[in-house]
C-alpha cells in the first residue's frame, strides 16, 4: 500500500515539474445554431494533446508556440480541422451535423479513443446527460433501455439495491455474468454484497451505487469479445467504460450547481378480492386465537361491516381494507445536489465537485445516502507531456435494507398477505408492553409483524471508497509516445445487522458485524507508435504491460442472545463467534494492439493479451487472448446514391475469458475445528470441495458482423449487428461421489451459446429553426442456449421459491435460466385427475417459462422547441416470464379475485380419480382453489413482458436575456419522472420487474418492495 | 531537454517496471496465510478420534432414528426405524457423513504421516480407526467403496468403485492384525493428543485385537472356519482386560457442537421435548430390564416430565405405533405420552455424557460366545459373569447423580439371572446376545449388526401398514441417494453383485 501511495505521489508531483514553451488556445465548439457542443474532442494535430469541451462547448488547450492545427470532433458531427495562427488565442469552431460519421471518436478498451469508422465491432454509447436525467442511485439501472443488447434488471428492494446488467446474454452457469466496469481507465469493484434467496435475506447492493451521475461525461459499452479483448480474462461479459467529466480552462472559475428533488410512490398495488374477509371455511374467526392464526386467511364470511374481534384484540368492522399498501408505505424522497467548480489556465485545468444524495425509501426507516468528492486534474506542462489525474472519494451508506422473499424480517410479505378486512395500521407500533414483537399472528412466529420489521429490525452499512488514477503521457516524437498509469479502487466496508430482543422467532436476538477492506490497483505502461506510410497506409499500434493486484481482508463477527436485552452491541452477546478472511492475488499481463488503415476506408485491427495468474498452478498459469476486427467504409469505395450518406461493414472476432479461480484453491488446507477438545486442539481439512489445480478461467469467443448506414444527410441512421457468442470450458461442479470424502470439485466443461441481433435506428424526423425532434430506437434480441453443463448433469437448479414449487433451472438444450413449475396430474389420456373431494392433484414438473427476456428495447425521443426540451424514454422487454409468489399466495390465502368463484355454491367438478373412476362432486371452493394453486404452479408463471414510460424530462432553459447582467450564465429547470406509466403488463397485482434476486436465478417474485414511480424537479444553474 | 526526457520516462514508466518486474512473490502470493497447508498431525488425529463414532447429524439419523429403533432400544411415533419406512435423507446420512468426516481425515492422515519406522505407532492407530469406521459402514450398508474411498484429493478418485464386503472384511482384519503387530511401545506416539488412551500403546494393541474379535465373530455364520481362526488370533494377541481398557470418548456441553455427545445432543434437541416428545425408551428394552429386576434401569430410564426414575413405574413405548394408534394399546393412560420413560437425562442422556465406543463387557460376551462355540477354551459362565458385572460397573462413567450399581446388586442379579450352563447352545447364545444388546444401548449400529448375525435377543418385528420389509427385521440401510446420481456405474455394479438396494437385502456375513 505504501508503495502504491509513493508511486501515486510521484506521478502527481511530476505534474508540477513542468517546463514548456507553450501557449493556450481557448475557444468554443458550437453547432450550426451556435449552441455549444458538449464533450467535443479538441486535438492538437500531430501531438497527443487533447481536451474535451464542457457543457457549453468551451475548451482550452495547450499548443506549442507557433502555428497549430486543431482537430475537433464530436459524436454526430463531422469532424473538422482548424488552422490557428501564432497570434490567435481564442477561436470558435462550428461543426456541421455529420453526414458520414467521419470523425466521431469513441472511447475503447484501455481508454484508447478511436475514430468510430475504424472499429470492426459494435460499441454502445450513452451520454452523461442521459444518465443524470435518470438520477438512478445505481448507475447500472440508468443504462436500461439505452443500448441495444444490454439487458438491465434491478431487484425489488428500492433504490439502494443492486443492478444486473447482462450484455448479449449470460456466458457462464456459475459466474456473475456482469460486465467489467472501468472508470477513467481503472477497473472498479462491483461485488454483490448480498442477495435474497429462498429463505429470505436482503439485497445489500453492489459497487455501482458509488457514482454521481452528474460527474459522468459518457459511457461506452464494449459488447463483444473483439471489443473487450484487451481486457483478456476479464472480458467475457463485456466491458463498460465510464468517463468522468474533465476540467476546462478560461473564464476564471466556473460553477455549476445541480439540484434534484424527487418523490417516490408505490407504482402498483395489489388488487385483491374484497368480498370475503378473514376466516376459514366461510366462517369469521370465532375468537382472538382464531383471528390471529388466520391473519393471512381470507376464506371467511362475506364482508358485512359487523363488529368482529380482530387480530389486534379489538373490535373492528368486518369490512374491506383496500389501502394497506398505500397506508403502510411512505412517500419516498430523494434529494441530490452537486456543485462543480471548473477552471484552469493554459497548462492545467481542473474540475472539482461535491455531490450529496439523501434518499428516504418508501419503507419506514430505510434509506440511502452518499457523498462524492471528485477531482479531475489535467496538465500539459509542455508539448511533450500530458498528465491526467482523477480522484473520487465516496462515502455511502444504507439503513435498513429491506429483507425480501421469505419471512422473517420481511415486512413486505406480511403486508401483501393480510386478510382483506385487516387494516395494517392496527398492527402499529409492532411491539407489546415489554418491547417484544407484538403477537398478532398467533403461533406463526416466522411471520413478521410489519411495523416490528421496519421499526426494530435493523441493519446498516457504510462504504468509504477511494478511486484514483494518475497517468503521464510522453511524446518522444511525432510517432512514438509512452504512457504510464497507476490506479486504485480502495474500499472500506462495514455492515451490521441486528435481530432485536423480542423478535418472535428468536426472542433473545442476535447480531452480525462485517468489516471488509479490499483494493485493486493496476499499474500500466504503454509504448505507442503511429505513422502514415506512402500516404495511404496508417498504422496506430501499441504494446504494454499491466499488473493487477487485488487484496481483501475482513473480519466477521456474529453472535446470539443479548445478555442485557435491548442493548445492541457485540460485547453484549452471550454466544459469540468470529472469523477472519483474507485473499490476495495478482495478474500480470502483456498486451499489444495494431490498427492498420488503408486510405481511410479499410481498417484492420489486431490485439493480443497474455495474462499470468497468481491463483493458478505455476505449471499452467497463463492464457492468450487474441482478437481481430475489420471495417470497410463502402460508401467511400463505391458510388452510392446521394441519399445514402454513409455505409460501413464491420466484422470482429475475439477470444476472452471469465471467472478467474479464487486464490488459495489449488491445495487442500486445514483449519482448527471448534475451540479444541479438553485442551487438545482439533484440526481438520477445509471444505468438501476437491481443490482442482488445473482449473482455468472459462473461455468466450464472439464473432460479429455489422453494418452502419446513414441516409438523407444523416437524418436517418441504421446500425445492425449479428453476433454469435460461444462459451467453452465453463466452470461447472463435477459430480463427485461422497465416498471420495468430498462432494464437489470444479472443472472446465460447460458450454453456453448466445446468438443475437442488435438494431439501432436514430433519426431527426423534424428540424426547423425552433423545433427539433431527435428520435432513437434500439433493440436487442438474444437467443441463449445451455449446450453442456457437465459430463453427467443435464440440468441444474439455480434457485427455487420458498414453497419449493417453482424452480429456476439450467437445462441442456434450453435457454439460460428457464422456469420450471408443476402441472396438474393427468392420466394416460391427458385428462385431469381429481381427488375424491374434487380437488386437483399435483403432477409433473414442466418447463413453464424463461427467466430472462430475450428481447429488450428502448425508444428515446428528444424534442426541443425554443427553450423547452422534452426527453422521453420508453423501454420494454419481451419474451421473458416470472413466477409470482404473490399471486400464488393470493390463491392459497383466498386473496386473489380468482378465488371468488364458487365460494357460495362450490365448484362442480366432473372427471376421473387416480384409478380412473369418475368423480362428479361439487368441490368446496377453499379446498378447490388451494389445491388448484398447489397443483399447477405453472399457473403463476406469467409473461413478464412490459412496456414502460421509463423516463420523462421536460426542461426549460432560461434565455440569456432573462438572466441579464448577473453572473449567472444559465438556468435550467426540468420536471423529471421515472416509471411514470406502465403501458403494457400482464402480471396481476405485482410489477413484472419485481424479481428479488440479482444473480443468474432470474424470474422469482416474492415479498419484494413494490416498484416505485418517482417524479420531481431538477434545477441546474451555472455561474 | 534530453535530461527531461529521461526524467519523465523514468518517472512514468519506471515505476511500472519496478512494479511489474519484481516477480519473485508472484507464486508465493497464492499461499493461504489463514490456513494450515501442512497440519499438525496430532491435532488431526484428535479430530479423527472425535469423528470415530460420528457426529450429531448422522447419529441422529442412522443410530437413533434407524438402528436403535429397529433393535427396539427406543420406540417412536416419528422414527422411520420404528416402522421400517424409508427416508432418503435419514437412511443415507451415515454413509455421506462417515466418508466426508472420519474416512476423509484418516485417509489424509495416512497420506500426511510419512511411512517411516518412527511413525509406526501413529500410522497403526490411524489404520485401526479407519478399520473401525469402515466396519461400521459396511455392516450397515454391505458392499461399499473401500479401497478407492477417501481419495478424492490424494488420488483424484472422484467415483470410487464398490468393493465386496467379503473383500473388505479380509482387508480390515489384515489391517487390524498388521497394526496390532506393528505397535511398538518404544516408538513415538500421539501422547495427550490421543483422547482415548493418552498415547498408551499397549491399550491400542488391545483395542486392535478386540476389534479383531468383534469382526472375526461377525463371520460366524458366513465362514465359521475363518471366524474361528480370527477369533483365536485375537484372543492370542490379547484383548481388553478390564473396564480400564474401554475406548471412551468424553464429551462436554460445549463450546462447540463437536464437543457434545453425538447421540444425546440431537435427542435432547429434537426428541425429548420435556417428556412430551414422540420418541421414548422402547417397551422391549424396559420390559427386559424390569422383568429381570435389572438395577441398571434406574440409570437408563427416567420419566422426564415427573423426574421419576423408580424402576417399577418405568414404561416403555411399544414399537410400530403412531400417536393415533397408541391410544388403543393397553399401556396408554390419560397421562399420555408423558408417562412413558425417556433415556435418563441425569446419566446417559446428558449432553456431556461419555460415549463408550467399545467395552470390556462386550469383549467378555464375545469371548463367552467363543467359549460356547468351542473356539475358546475359557469358561463361558466366567466370561458371562464378568461381562454382566463390568457392564453394570462401567455405567459409573455417567457419574453418580443416580446411585451406581453396587456389588451387592450385581451379585443379586447374577443369582436371579444365572448363566444357563446346562442350557442348549441356542439358549446360551440368547442369554449372551441379550446381555450384549443391553450393553450396546445407544450403540444402535453395533446392536443392529449383532441382532442380524445372531438373531438374539428375540425381537418381534413390527408390521406397520406400508412398511418396506413385509414386517420382517430390516437387514441393512439403503445407500445415500446421491450415489445413484454421482456414482451411477459403480452403484449399479454394487446392486448387481449384492442385490437390490433395499432394507431386505442381506449383507455378506448375514446368512439366514
Amino acid at each position: 500500500m505504501k508503495r502504491i501511495l509513493a508511486v501515486l505521489g510521484l506521478v502527481m508531483l511530476s505534474c508540477f515539474g513542468a517546463i514548456a514553451q507553450n501557449r493556450s488556445i481557448t475557444g468554443v465548439v458550437a453547432d450550426a445554431e451556435n449552441k455549444g457542443i458538449v464533450s467535443a474532442t479538441v486535438k492538437v494535430k500531430g501531438k497527443s494533446i487533447s481536451t474535451i469541451t464542457d457543457s457549453d462547448g468551451h475548451f482550452a488547450v495547450m499548443v506549442p508556440s507557433g502555428k497549430a492545427t486543431l482537430t475537433v470532433s464530436s459524436i454526430g458531427f463531422a469532424s473538422k480541422s482548424v488552422d490557428v495562427t501564432e497570434n490567435e488565442n481564442n477561436i470558435t469552431v462550428i461543426l456541421a451535423i455529420s453526414t458520414q460519421e467521419l470523425g466521431e471518436v469513441v472511447v475503447t478498451s484501455l481508454g484508447v479513443k478511436k475514430q468510430k469508422r475504424v472499429l470492426g465491432y459494435a460499441v454502445g454509447q450513452v451520454k452523461g446527460d442521459d444518465l443524470s436525467k435518470a438520477k438512478e442511485i445505481n448507475l447500472g439501472n440508468a443504462l436500461q433501455g439505452r443500448v441495444a443488447g444490454v439487458n438491465v434488471s434491478g431487484t425489488a428492494t428500492g433504490p439502494a439495491g443492486s443492478s444486473r446488467v447482462v450484455i448479449r446474454g449470460a456466458t457462464s452457469a456459475s459466474g456473475s455474468n456482469q460486465p467489467l466496469y472501468v472508470v477513467d481507465g481503472i477497473p472498479i469493484d462491483n461485488t454483490q454484497q448480498g442477495n435474497a434467496g429462498k429463505w429470505g435475506g436482503a439485497d445489500k447492493g453492489d459497487g455501482l451505487s458509488s457514482f454521481n451521475p452528474d460527474d459522468i461525461a459518457s459511457v461506452s459499452v464494449m459488447k463483444g469479445s473483439a471489443a473487450s479483448a484487451l481486457y483478456g480474462y476479464r472480458g467475457s461479459n463485456g466491458v463498460i467504460l465510464i468517463t468522468t467529466k474533465r476540467g476546462k480552462s478560461g473564464h476564471g472559475i466556473g460553477v455549476e450547481y445541480t439540484s434534484n428533488y424527487t418523490f417516490e410512490k408505490v407504482f402498483k398495488t395489489t388488487d385483491w378480492q374484497y368480498v370475503y374477509g378473514s376466516g376459514d371455511r366461510g366462517q369469521k374467526p370465532a375468537n382472538l386465537a382464531d383471528a390471529q392464526d388466520l391473519y393471512n386467511y381470507s376464506w371467511g364470511a362475506k364482508l358485512d361491516g359487523s363488529q368482529v374481534l380482530s387480530i389486534d384484540g379489538l373490535m373492528h368492522p368486518y369490512s374491506a381494507q383496500k389501502d394497506n399498501m398505500k397506508n403502510f408505505y411512505n412517500n419516498g424522497t430523494t434529494n441530490s445536489n452537486t456543485i462543480a467548480l471548473t477552471g484552469g489556465d493554459d497548462k492545467i485545468n481542473y474540475r472539482f465537485s461535491l455531490g450529496n444524495v439523501e434518499n428516504k425509501a418508501i419503507l419506514h426507516n430505510a434509506g440511502f445516502n452518499r457523498k462524492n468528492f471528485t477531482l479531475a486534474l489535467n496538465a500539459t506542462p509542455n508539448d511533450k507531456i500530458t498528465l491526467e489525474t482523477n480522484a473520487q472519494y465516496v462515502i455511502e451508506g444504507a439503513t435498513n435494507r429491506p429483507f425480501l422473499s421469505d419471512s422473517p424480517k420481511n415486512a413486505n410479505l406480511s403486508v401483501y398477505q393480510l386478510a382483506t378486512n385487516t387494516d395494517v395500521r392496527w398492527l402499529q407500533p409492532g411491539v407489546d408492553a415489554n418491547g417484544f414483537e407484538a403477537n398478532h399472528f398467533g403461533g406463526n412466529i416466522y411471520s413478521q409483524t410489519p411495523y416490528f420489521a421496519t421499526n426494530y429490525v435493523k441493519n446498516f452499512d457504510r462504504r468509504n471508497r477511494f478511486i484514483g488514477s494518475s497517468s503521464i503521457t510522453y511524446n518522444l516524437n511525432e510517432n512514438i509516445y509512452a504512457k504510464g498509469k497507476l490506479g486504485i479502487d480502495h474500499i472500506n466496508y462495514e455492515y451490521t445487522d441486528i435481530e432485536p430482543t423480542g423478535i418472535a422467532y428468536n426472542p433473545k436476538g442476535g447480531m452480525n458485524v462485517i468489516q471488509q477492506t479490499r483494493y485493486e490497483y493496476n499499474a500500466e505502461g504503454i509504448l505507442g507508435y503511429k505513422n502514415t506510410f506512402f500516404g495511404d497506409f496508417e498504422v496506430n499500434a501499441f504494446v504494454g504491460a499491466n499488473r493487477q493486484h487485488n487484496r481483501s481482508k475482513g473480519i466477521s463477527l456474529s453472535g446470539s442472545e443479548f445478555i442485557v436485552p435491548f442493548q445492541y452491541f457485540y460485547g453484549n452477546l452471550k454466544n459469540k463467534s468470529s472469523n477472519e478472511n483474507f485473499a490476495e492475488s495478482e495478474v500480470n499481463s502483456l498486451f499489444g494492439s495494431a490498427d492498420l488503415g488503408y486510405k481511410n476506408l479499410f481498417f484492420i485491427s489486431l490485439t493480443g493479451r497474455e495474462d499470468w495468474f497468481s491463483t493458478l498452478s505455476p505449471k499452467n498459469n497463463h492464457t492468450f487472448y487474441p482478437s481481430v476486427s475489420s471495417s470497410f467504409i463502402y460508401s467511400d469505395a463505391v458510388k452510392l446514391p446521394d441519399w445514402w450518406s454513409y455505409g460501413k461493414l464491420r466484422a470482429g472476432w475475439g477470444n476472452v475469458g471469465g471467472a478467474l479461480p479464487d486464490a488459495y484453491a489449488l491445495v487442500l488446507t486445514y483449519n482448527p475445528v471448534g475451540q479444541g477438545y479438553f485442551g487438545q486442539p482439533l484440526v481438520g481439512t477445509n471444505g468438501n470441495t476437491i481443490p482442482n489445480g488445473n482449473l482455468q478461467p472459462y473461455n468466450v469467443r464472439t464473432i460479429e458482423f455489422g453494418t452502419e448506414n446513414s441516409f438523407f444527410k444523416n437524418r436517418l441512421s441504421l446500425d445492425v449487428t449479428w453476433y454469435n457468442k460461444t462459451t467453452t470450458n465453463d466452470i461447472a461442479d463435477a459430480n463427485v461421489s461422497i465416498s471420495s470424502g468430498y462432494n464437489s470439485t470444479k472443472i472446465n466443461v460447460g458450454e453456453i451459446s448466445n446468438k443475437g441481433i442488435e438494431l439501432q435506428i436514430s433519426g431527426i424526423p423534424f428540424k426547423t429553426d425552433n423545433f427539433t425532434w431527435n428520435t432513437g430506437f434500439n433493440m436487442g434480441y438474444n437467443e441463449s442456449k445451455v449446450v453442456k453443463l457437465s459430463d453427467e448433469l443435464k440440468s441444474k437448479t439455480l434457485a427455487d421459491n420458498r414453497d419449493g414449487n417453482a424452480f429456476i433451472v439450467l437445462e441442456e438444450g434450453q435457454p439460460f435460466g428457464i422456469i420450471k413449475a408443476y402441472d396438474y396430474e393427468r392420466n394416460a389420456s391427458g385428462a385431469l385427475v381429481y381427488n375424491p373431494d374434487g380437488t386437483l392433484r399435483r403432477g409433473k414438473l414442466v418447463t413453464a417459462g424463461k427467466g430472462v427476456a430475450p428481447y429488450s428495447l428502448g425508444f428515446t425521443n428528444d424534442l426541443s422547441y425554443k427553450s423547452f426540451r422534452l426527453s422521453v424514454l420508453i423501454d420494454a422487454k419481451f419474451g421473458g416470464d416470472v413466477f409470482s409468489s404473490s399471486n400464488y399466495l393470493g390463491y392459497r390465502l383466498g386473496l386473489h379475485k380468482g378465488t371468488l368463484e364458487g365460494r357460495e355454491d362450490g365448484i362442480p367438478v366432473s372427471g376421473v380419480d387416480v384409478n380412473g373412476a369418475p368423480v362428479n362432486v361439487t368441490a368446496n371452493a377453499q379446498d378447490y382453489w388451494r389445491a388448484w394453486a398447489r397443483g399447477q404452479t405453472s399457473n403463476f408463471v406469467y409473461s413478464s413482458d412490459f412496456i414502460k414510460l421509463r423516463s420523462v424530462s421536460l426542461g426549460y432553459d432560461f434565455p440569456k436575456s432573462m438572466l441579464g447582467k448577473s453572473h449567472i450564465e444559465g438556468v435550467n429547470i426540468s420536471f423529471v419522472a421515472r416509471n411514470l406509466l406502465s403501458l403494457y403488463s400482464k402480471v396481476p397485482n405485482v410489477d413484472p420487474e419485481s424479481n428479488y434476486q440479482n444473480g443468474n436465478e432470474q424470474g422469482l417474485e416474492r415479498g419484494g418492495v413494490p416498484v416505485t414511480r418517482s417524479f420531481g424537479v431538477n434545477l441546474n444553474v451555472k455561474f | 531537454m534530453k535530461n527531461n526526457l529521461i526524467k519523465y520516462l523514468s518517472a512514468g514508466l519506471g515505476c511500472i517496471l519496478v512494479l511489474t518486474s519484481c516477480d519473485n512473490g508472484f507464486e508465493d502470493l497464492n499461499k493461504n496465510p489463514n490456513a494450515y497447508v501442512t497440519p499438525d498431525v496430532n491435532s488431526v488425529f484428535s479430530l479423527s478420534e472425535v469423528y470415530m463414532n460420528g457426529q450429531d447429524y448422522e447419529n441422529h439419523r442412522a443410530n437413533l432414528i434407524y438402528a436403535s429403533a429397529m433393535v427396539q432400544h427406543l420406540g417412536s411415533f416419528a422414527y422411520s426405524g420404528d416402522k421400517y419406512a424409508y427416508s432418503t435423507e435419514w437412511s443415507g446420512a451415515f454413509f455421506g457423513s462417515t466418508y466426508s468426516n472420519g474416512i476423509k481425515e484418516t485417509s489424509q492422515l495416512l497420506s500426511t504421516i510419512p511411512n517411516t519406522p518412527e511413525n509406526v505407532n501413529k500410522r497403526s492407530a490411524v489404520r485401526i480407526m479407519k478399520a473401525y469406521l469402515f466396519h461400521r459402514l459396511t455392516d450397515l450398508y454391505g458392499d461399499i467403496p473401500y479401497f478407492d474411498a477417501g481419495k478424492g484429493y490424494t488420488g483424484l478418485i472422484l467415483k470410487p468403485k464398490y468393493d465386496k464386503q467379503q473383500d473388505i472384511y479380509t482387508d480390515l482384519l489384515k489391517e487390524l492384525d498388521e497394526s496390532a503387530q506393528a505397535l511398538d511401545a518404544s516408538k513415538p506416539f500421539f501422547g495427550s493428543s490421543d483422547l482415548f488412551y493418552s498415547g498408551d500403546v499397549a491399550k491400542w494393541k488391545k483395542f486392535s485385537y478386540s476389534m479383531m474379535l468383534r469382526l472375526g465373530m461377525r463371520m460366524s455364520k458366513v465362514d465359521p472356519a475363518k471366524a474361528q481362526l480370527w477369533v483365536g488370533k485375537a484372543i492370542a494377541g490379547g484383548v481388553f482386560q478390564s473396564n480400564a481398557d474401554n475406548v471412551v470418548l468424553n464429551h462436554a456441553t460445549g463450546p462447540d457442537g463437536v464437543n457434545r455427545n453425538p447421540y444425546t445432543t440431537p435427542f435432547l434437541r429434537e426428541d425429548l421435548q420435556e417428556g412430551n416428545g414422540s420418541t421414548k425408551l422402547g417397551k422391549t428394552f424396559v420390559d427386559q430390564l424390569q422383568n429381570t429386576s435389572d438395577p441398571r434401569l434406574r440409570i437408563y430410564a427416567r420419566i422426564e416430565s415427573t423426574g421419576d426414575n423408580t424402576p417399577a413405574t418405568q414404561k416403555g413405548l411399544p414399537n410400530g405405533y403412531t400417536s393415533g394408534t397408541i391410544t388403543a394399546h393397553p399401556s396408554w393412560t390419560a397421562a399420555g405420552i408423558k408417562a412413558y420413560s425417556d433415556p435418563n437425562t441425569l446419566t446417559i442422556l446428558r449432553q456431556d455424557a461419555p460415549d463408550i465406543i467399545m467395552s470390556y463387557a462386550e469383549v467378555q460376551f464375545l469371548l463367552a460366545e467363543a467359549a460356547v462355540r468351542g473356539w475358546d477354551s475359557g469358561n463361558a459362565q466366567t466370561y458371562y459373569n464378568n461381562g454382566v458385572t463390568t457392564a453394570m460397573q462401567m455405567l459409573t462413567v455417567y457419574g453418580n447423580a443416580v446411585a451406581p450399581v453396587s456389588n451387592v446388586e450385581v451379585a443379586a442379579y447374577l443369582v436371579a439371572n444365572p448363566f444357563m450352563t446346562l442350557g442348549t447352545t441356542a439358549a446360551k447364545l440368547n442369554q449372551i446376545g441379550t446381555q450384549k444388546w443391553i450393553v450396546l444401548f445407544f450403540n444402535g449400529l453395533e446392536a443392529f449388526a449383532e441382532l442380524r448375525r445372531t438373531g438374539y435377543p428375540t425381537i418381534i418385528p413390527v408390521n406397520f401398514p406400508g412398511n418396506l420389509t413385509g414386517g420382517t427385521l430390516p437387514r441393512r440401510l439403503i445407500y445415500d441417494e446421491t450415489e445413484r446420481v454421482n456414482n451411477t456405474t459403480n452403484y449399479n455394479t454394487a446392486i448387481t453383485q449384492q442385490g437390490t438396494d433395499e432394507f431386505t437385502t442381506r449383507v455378506w456375513w448375514d446368512k439366514p
